[in-house]
């Protein structure tokens, strides 16, 4: 567990982050990757799948990958 | 509480969760088309999610804020006006029939199989049964629909699925 992150991410999977949707507060959630290495993980896995000439841009997913997150 | 989200003691992101990660691909593919990073980006994310887990759920569709996905092997999510409190099983569909899509109210639960077409509104608190599909019908409120449009019944529903309760 390297990482707590505050986000309604998983808001609908359990009673606290459901308490927490209803209180509109924000949670804590336990998370065994770094957000950067689960954005570095899908682009990898993407280069696997796909390794043409348009790589993703780790920075750029990684910028929005925060808004992904949060929302 | 369930078991695969929360331990008991916080709540749990895990990549190694399909059911999480089909989440994670879906709101990343969204986000990166909502900020017009390169559509291809978008598309290879949009793929990766389907060749993944199965689910076509296009980084155009808007789901809801609450929703969960139940292995969602075989599930196509369509361009519908979705609410919030979804829940989807495997092999479920959402789709358009002439071009129309559905309106989904809250509460909704799609059992393994089910779909829903077309110019159909679907109120809150509905269930549809496992291989039951609605097409081009509205469906009112606390109801599970069991069946196919020429054959089908309405049963009353007087609580929300369970996993909502607080």
């Amino acid at each position: 567990m390297s990482d707590i992150y505050y986000s309604p991410f998983v808001q609908f999977y359990s009673r606290d982050l459901r308490m927490t949707l209803v209180n509109n507060n924000k949670v804590k959630i336990k998370s065994n990757l770094s957000l950067p290495q689960l954005c570095e993980l899908t682009v990898n896995q993407i280069e696997n799948f796909w390794p043409d000439n348009d790589p993703l841009d780790i920075d750029s997913v990684l910028e929005v990958g925060i808004e992904a997150y949060k929302n | 509480m369930n078991k695969y989200y929360n331990n008991g003691v916080s709540v749990n992101f895990s990549h190694t969760n399909g059911d999480q990660y089909a989440v994670w691909l879906y709101y990343l593919s969204r986000e990166m088309f909502i900020n017009k990073l390169p559509k291809a980006w978008c598309e290879k994310v949009y793929l990766l999610n389907k060749a993944l887990h199965g689910c076509d759920i296009f980084y155009e569709v808007m789901l809801p804020s609450v929703f969960v996905l139940v292995h969602p092997l075989g599930t196509v999510l369509g361009r519908a006006k979705y609410d919030d409190y979804l829940i989807v099983y495997q092999k479920c569909s959402i789709g358009s029939n002439h071009n129309i899509y559905p309106k989904l109210g809250q509460y909704l639960t799609l059992r393994p199989g089910a779909g829903i077409y077309g110019d159909s509104t679907v109120e809150n608190n509905v269930s549809v049964a496992a291989e039951s599909y609605i097409i081009d019908k509205d469906i009112q409120t606390n109801k599970c629909y069991i069946g196919t449009p020429n054959a089908f019944v309405l049963k009353p529903q007087a609580e929300v699925n369970k996993i909502w309760r607080i």
